[in-house]
């Protein structure tokens, strides 16, 4: 005999209790996690009833009249090519880049590889493609904009421009304005890698970026100046070296705000042209200079030319020629009234040495 | 949140404060404490809910709370159960094994296990759980009988039932809050398994978890829970004695309980007296400090007493070689452990959690937590598990009445 057969069933568990509340019992926080609970049910019920909906007329469409499903994707060949892009990238470009066979059909269309032959060029930074029935392909770029130029030399010893973007990248430039290429100043103090066909990115250019950003937004015409910015100094001293064409070097600190630098130049820049007596700046230092009375920027100014009648004193280099002194630029909330030019603002200027300044 | 990650809620609906915590668990197998919640509790008295609103609002405070700080919604809850409702008796079954080679089957462990489990129980009861001890097979103790070669096989069951209405209580409380109970464990089991090793389980371990409101405790034996009790007397009947002796209101008593309250008389000098507030304004007062400490070792000496007395026979020193632990807000008391070893005469300790656990989780009175989450982290590991033997195929009900 099975002693299974007389086993009484087993006593009621606490898994019988029913745990079902009325909401009135919950509190607050339950009813809200409840409507919640409830309007994702519905919503999923609703999703799969939307899905099912659309899969029978489908199906429905499909035995009633399989052409006009089918009718779209076949015999479709691409006829035009819509091109939306924020650079100077144009119709005729994509065009030539996309290369895509005459009569093409759109669903033929590889569209990974169309956009990979895109990206092959460093001037496109992203690119979209996607079929538009029945006949067009839209392609949307974003481009790389220029920040500053470099000069390399290629395989043939032949030197030749290249625009330099925010990230780094280093490409040829297609159909930038000449005007536009020619106010960007080089880049130096950096060692251009080969990679593949090109270049690798140069480290540093967002902070670049942000320095001519700033000056070319808030000082424009001392940005026209400047010819060259130098990363020799970047990454161990965190300094930038501009060469302007009036002032050989100006060095940017980059743990400091540019605007902030650029104002200070500015000021010295005005000062010396109102009370230099003809001398000009040699060398500004902007990276460092502040006490507890104001903001010490060491600059070095250049000996006024020496005429050619006159014996020079020695063959040095001008830089030999310059002295260094401290011109304070103050707070703008502590700026003092702009004298009258002729009068000496020894009240402004504390040099280092015996200047006549 | 991944699919096979889920977030378990371990609450302890306690007399003095209810405590929640958050476990990530992952893939059913590992278990990661990610959120803590606690309120002052409303409504409850001794372990039993007596203020639904009250009851409600304090505990899903806590796991509003618990929730915000581990930033995930808790997908189901593990819920202690004590009170002095909780009772327990032990049930044994024995069958003969079927088979003609006297080999231990699946079907005659799933029979025997059936049978010590078919117990009635009074109207309004519910079981809460079913502990197992190990099976005996024609007399020697097995962990797992199946294929072992014997003609009888007992097994018995320690069936831990409460009163119907107070769990339902308990578990509408955590509906309220529209998440799921999914387990409903013993909190003597929760922090029985916290505040001690295999070791000790295996070689005999008696463990006390003194709350504010009741004090549950379990005796292990070979390993598993041989039995278990609840009394409906904890550390708030301490505050009340010294509320009543020294005509205190119950926050000053609590206080003086805290700063001076002690489980053995230490202080032999009777003149020797401490300051209520010690601020020296008006209203602070002195009091005897081996007074103090007399109402207070009195009153845990009792609970130790009733405890010894509810085991019974089933404590005795040779069975028990690991000792007593104490657990519980209440065993922060100091010289509890020396009281605890003078009542039962073994030697005692205050539970200490595993060295893995948070040091801000590391107070006893969160062993029964941290418990809770180690049953879920363990249930949810055999839900993953494949499973090694099922019970009552399909050919096995065909044939089971041939």
């Amino acid at each position: 005999m099975n002693p299974s057969a007389h086993i009484s069933p087993p006593a009621r568990s606490w898994r019988d209790i029913h745990q079902d509340i009325a909401p009135r019992a919950m509190s607050g926080e339950g009813r809200k996690r409840l409507a919640f609970a409830t309007l994702k049910t519905i919503g999923i019920i609703a999703i799969a009833c939307t899905s099912l909906w659309g899969g029978y007329e489908l199906f429905r469409l499909w035995k009633s009249d399989p052409v006009s499903i089918k009718a779209p994707v076949k015999n479709s060949p691409v006829r035009e090519i819509v091109l939306q892009s924020d650079g100077p990238l144009d119709h005729t470009w994509v065009v030539q880049t996309l290369a895509l066979p005459r009569g093409v059909d759109l669903m033929e269309l590889d569209l990974y590889a169309l956009r990979e032959r895109l990206l092959a060029t460093p001037q496109v930074r992203t690119a979209v493609l996607a079929r538009k029935f029945p006949d067009k392909l839209a392609v949307t770029l974003e481009e790389r904009m220029p920040v500053a130029r470099v000069r390399a030399t290629e395989r043939d010893g032949q030197l030749r421009d290249y625009l330099v973007a925010r990230d780094g990248f280093v490409f040829p430039g297609i159909n930038f304005p000449a005007d536009r290429i020619e106010t960007l100043p080089y880049l130096d103090g950096i060692t251009l890698k080969r990679a593949g066909s090109g270049f690798a990115p140069i480290a540093g250019m967002e902070t670049v970026s942000d320095l001519l950003g700033t000056a070319r937004a808030n000082t424009a015409d001392i940005y026209a100046r400047w010819r060259s910015v130098s990363l020799e100094r970047l990454s161990a001293d965190g300094v930038l070296l501009v060469r302007a064409a009036d002032i050989p070097e100006i060095t940017f600190g980059t743990r400091d705000d540019f605007l902030k630098q650029l104002a200070q130049l500015d000021l010295i820049i005005d000062r010396t042209r109102l009370h230099a007596d003809g001398r000009t700046l040699a060398s500004v230092d902007l990276s460092v200079g502040l006490s507890a009375n104001g903001v010490l920027v060491p600059v070095v100014y250049a000996q006024p030319e020496i005429a050619a009648d006159q014996p020079a004193a020695s063959a040095s280099p001008a830089r030999r020629n310059a002295r260094p002194g401290f011109a304070p630029v103050f707070q703008p909330a502590r700026s003092q009234p702009t004298r009258p030019s002729g009068q000496r603002p020894s009240a402004f200027f504390h040099l280092a040495d015996s200047s006549p300044l | 949140m991944t699919a096979k990650t889920r977030y378990i809620g371990a609450v302890e609906i306690g007399t003095s404060k209810v405590t929640v915590l958050v476990g990530e668990l992952s893939n059913g197998r590992s278990l990661s404490i990610i959120g803590y919640g606690e309120c002052q509790s409303r409504g409850v008295i001794k372990g039993a809910v007596v203020d639904f609103r009250a009851a409600s609002d304090a505990t899903h405070s806590a796991l509003l709370s618990a929730e915000q700080s581990a930033g995930v919604r808790i997908d189901e809850v593990f819920l202690a159960q004590t009170g002095g409702h909780l009772e327990g008796f032990y049930n044994e079954a024995s069958v003969s094994v079927s088979a003609a080679n006297n080999m231990v089957s699946g079907m005659d462990i799933d029979t025997v296990c059936r049978l010590a489990k078919s117990k009635n129980l009074p109207e309004g009861r519910m079981v809460v759980h079913n502990i197992r001890r190990p099976f005996h097979l024609d007399g020697r103790l097995v962990p797992d009988p199946e294929h072992l070669v014997g003609q009888r096989l007992d097994v018995g069951y320690w069936t831990v039932h409460g009163q119907e209405n107070k769990i339902a209580d308990n578990i509408h409380v955590i509906r309220g809050f529209n998440v799921p109970v999914a387990e409903l464990i013993l909190a003597s089991l929760a922090s029985g398994t916290m505040v001690t090793s295999a070791e000790d389980r295996q070689n005999g371990v008696l463990v006390i978890d003194i709350g504010a409101g009741t004090t549950d405790f379990v005796l292990y034996r070979d390993g598993c829970a041989y039995l278990t009790g609840v009394l409906p007397v904890g550390g708030s009947h301490l505050t009340n004695d010294l509320s009543l002796g020294l005509r205190l209101t119950e926050g000053q008593a609590e206080k003086l309980k805290h700063r001076f309250g002690r489980a053995t008389v230490a202080t032999k000098d009777k003149a020797e007296k401490v300051w209520l507030n010690g601020d020296f304004a008006i209203g602070d007062r002195q009091f005897p400090k081996q007074a103090i400490e007399q109402i207070a070792s009195v009153r845990i000496w009792e609970i130790f007493e009733v405890v010894k007395k509810k085991l019974g026979p089933a404590f005795t020193i040779d069975r028990v070689a690991a000792g007593v632990v104490v657990t519980g807000g209440t065993a922060k008391l100091p010289g509890i452990a020396e009281a605890a070893a003078k009542v039962f005469d073994a030697t005692s300790r205050v539970g200490e959690l595993p060295g893995y656990i948070n040091e801000n989780l590391r107070d006893p009175g969160y062993a029964t937590g941290l418990g809770l989450l180690y049953f879920g982290l363990n249930s949810k590991a055999e839900t993953a598990a494949p499973a090694r033997r099922r019970s009552g195929g399909f050919f096995s009900k065909l044939f089971a009445n041939a």
